[in-house]
């Protein structure tokens, strides 16, 4: 049986004193675990590690006599803003992207939005931190109701930090047994696996099995035993709709409800599904009052003309409002969903903090400047 | 003065439209001659250019008639399409604050455009790295600073123009860059706007065949006698007194200095403001024009 702990491992790793075969070990202990969820991948390591554009590891394996790679990202340790980057970057890239954010907070950074997320990569997300910040990302909703199908090589999973190594395994499982609509071998590894975890999580793989029950065909109303029993729990009515401060819940502790049981306690808002994007605009800050701002924002859904609109200071946090100035940037959405009293509408403004640029980032500037500088006469 | 001409002026005209309230503020200037400047950019609330448009109307090209844009500071308001202007008018002087003269700047322009991570709102910063990209690409010495007392265009001959900036003054400059080189050694997430103090905007003092407009751009008065309008007036830089004047900060108080009123102007001279908050303009002076009517820019 696989390890339920990669995670850990991978900690504990790096936190044992530094030498210079800690990489290798790493990459060998990620490899290890790619292998037990598909012995026929060819997997190959580079030399570098956690490198902004070469790859960790190399994923290799043919299909109709047809070879298909795929490359791993290792990202460990990094912070969420990184993170953000690297999804950006590597968006549509189909790329892999093994990421431990440090949790720092409990909330996540504004600048840890990524503005996309892959459209066929898959993230495995091992820590609540990493999560965080995919869940900060627009099309987050939609990105989390595109299935794991084959998780390494295709398809798109978002997995959190207990369940990633066991979903992992349970999403290789049960399309395999949903593929060839082996209802009885899906109800096995939906029992053995769903038992492993505490109400909400086993609530949320439910639901994802649910889906690939459905995409192979299988009848909603004919669902196999363990996820029927599970996907009810679910249900809009027993989630607190929490109001989110871009993309990040404010409150960090929503309520599920479990019908046979006490309330527990989901650490991390998964249900965005349930919350309409009304509107997104993206602003910045013209000018700042004694009671609020006002700022020129513009409809990133492109509907509405750019507009100046006033802002009171209470709409932000504390902590926006440390980066608040003329001249800032801030993001702001109007969402509204069901709540058990009733539609609610929430107004969320996050103020974009400081990004340093990279390196690369700067070198390539430092080359621009002379070169444009050289265009003038001298002052 | 506030509806907008749509014949050609003849050579010997001279002719000032301002552009402004869809976002930000333009002027155009027709030195005569069948030569143009345009100071700044603007956009419409559709993100057309009206000043492009403009031209297009009158049936002027752009690539050849136009032969200096400046831009006089890099507020989104006024440099926002600037790349698009620059773009067209492929033949014109660039001309840029001084305020900007320096490789730090420079350098932090290009890392925080790097770094922003701006979806669809347009950055100051990013439009003119994309403007100075162009007119590096262009090579040759096809750009110019704008500090004060320094002659940004001249034409001499039966129709003489003459272009000056009036600002930014030395001590202005060095704070200026003080300024923008703290902000962006920060490398912060910013449009790098300046809210309280813009000491670095190009103020332009316009003359053709004696008509003498002055051009008042976003340059604030501040408490320091050696920046603001206050240097300006100081300098005795400017003959005369002007006629046209594009006044400050879109009327905002933060712009009003009462001796340019008095010593730069004519008494019956021509206001124009684009108006952003009309500020004080309009309890000092009679003759005030403001642009965006009419469901015009």
């Amino acid at each position: 049986m696989q390890s339920m702990a990669l995670a850990d491992d991978v900690r504990a790793l790096l936190q044992a004193p530094v030498d210079s075969d800690l990489a290798d070990r790493i990459k060998k202990l990620i490899a290890s675990e790619l292998r037990l969820v598909d012995d026929t991948l060819q997997i190959r390591t580079t030399q570098f590690f956690n490198h902004t554009q070469i790859p960790d590891i190399i994923l290799e394996w043919k299909e109709q006599g047809r070879a298909h790679q795929r490359h791993l990202y290792v990202r460990l340790g990094i912070d969420g803003p990184s993170l953000a980057l690297d999804t950006d970057a590597l968006a549509g890239s189909g790329s892999v992207v093994l990421a431990a954010v440090v949790d720092q907070q409990d909330t996540v950074l504004p600048s840890s939005k990524p503005s996309s997320l892959p459209d066929e990569g898959m993230l495995l997300l091992l820590t609540a931190g990493a999560i965080r910040v995919l869940q900060a990302a627009d099309d987050y909703g939609s990105l989390n109701r595109r299935l794991p199908t084959a998780v390494i090589r295709g398809g798109i999973g978002v997995i959190d930090s207990r369940a990633a190594e066991s979903l992992l395994l349970l999403c290789d499982t049960a399309s395999t047994a949903i593929s060839r609509l082996n209802v009885a071998g899906l109800r096995d590894a939906a029992s053995s696996f769903l038992a492993r975890f505490k109400p909400t999580e086993a609530a949320r793989i439910a639901g994802y099995m649910a889906e690939l029950w459905e995409q192979a065909g299988g009848a909603a109303d004919d669902l196999p035993e363990p996820l029927a029993e599970r996907l009810p729990k679910m249900t809009p009515g027993g989630l607190t709709v929490s109001a989110q401060r871009g993309g990040v819940p404010i409150s960090e502790v929503s309520v599920l409800r479990d019908e046979d049981g006490p309330s527990v306690e989901a650490s991390v808002l998964d249900d965005l599904d349930e919350i309409d994007l009304a509107e997104n605009w993206e602003g910045f800050v013209v000018d700042v009052t004694e009671d609020g701002f006002v700022g020129m924002v513009v409809d990133l859904n492109g509907t509405i003309p750019d507009s100046e609109v006033a802002f009171r200071i209470d709409e932000l946090s504390l902590s926006d409002r440390e980066h608040l100035q003329a001249g800032s940037i801030f993001r702001w959405s109007v969402r509204s969903g069901d709540s058990p009293v009733g539609r609610t509408t929430i107004s969320t403004i996050a103020v974009v903090p400081p990004v340093a640029p990279s390196s690369d980032q700067r070198s390539i500037g430092e080359r621009w400047a002379w070169e444009t500088l050289g265009v003038f006469e001298d002052p | 003065m506030t509806t907008i001409q749509t014949t050609t002026p003849s050579v010997n005209e001279v002719e000032l439209t301002a552009f402004g309230s869809g976002y930000g503020e333009c002027t155009l200037i027709h030195l005569g001659q069948g030569e143009w400047m345009v100071v700044d950019s603007c956009v419409a609330r559709d993100n057309r250019i009206p000043v492009l448009e403009y031209l297009d109307e009158l049936g002027v090209d752009a690539g050849t008639a136009v032969k200096v844009v400046v831009a006089t500071h890099w507020h989104d308001d006024h440099i926002r399409g600037m790349s698009s202007v620059v773009r067209r008018c492929e033949s014109a002087l660039f001309v840029l604050s001084a305020a900007l003269a320096g490789h730090e700047v420079f350098r932090g322009i290009a890392a925080i455009d790097s770094s922003t991570r701006l979806r669809k709102l347009s950055s100051g910063v990013r439009e003119l790295r994309s403007t100075l990209d162009i007119v590096r690409r262009r090579g040759g010495t096809g750009a110019r600073w704008a500090v004060e007392g320094r002659c940004v265009y001249q034409r001499d001959g039966r129709l003489p123009a003459a272009v000056y900036a009036l600002s930014p003054a030395d001590r202005s400059v060095v704070a200026s860059l003080q300024q923008i080189t703290q902000l962006i050694t920060e490398g912060e997430d910013r449009r790098v706007a300046f809210p309280n103090r813009n000491l670095g905007a190009v103020a332009l003092w316009v003359e053709v065949a004696g008509v003498r407009m002055l051009l008042g751009s976003d340059l604030q008065e501040t408490a320091n006698p050696e920046t603001g309008w206050t240097a300006v007036i100081e300098s005795r830089a400017w003959p005369g007194r002007a006629e046209l004047f594009r006044v400050p900060c879109h009327g905002a108080a933060n712009g009003h200095q009462v001796r340019v009123w008095q010593e730069l102007l004519e008494d019956d001279a021509h206001a124009i403001v684009s108006p952003y908050q009309l500020g004080r303009v309009g309890e000092f002076h009679r003759s005030l024009h403001g642009t965006g009517h009419d469901g015009r820019p």
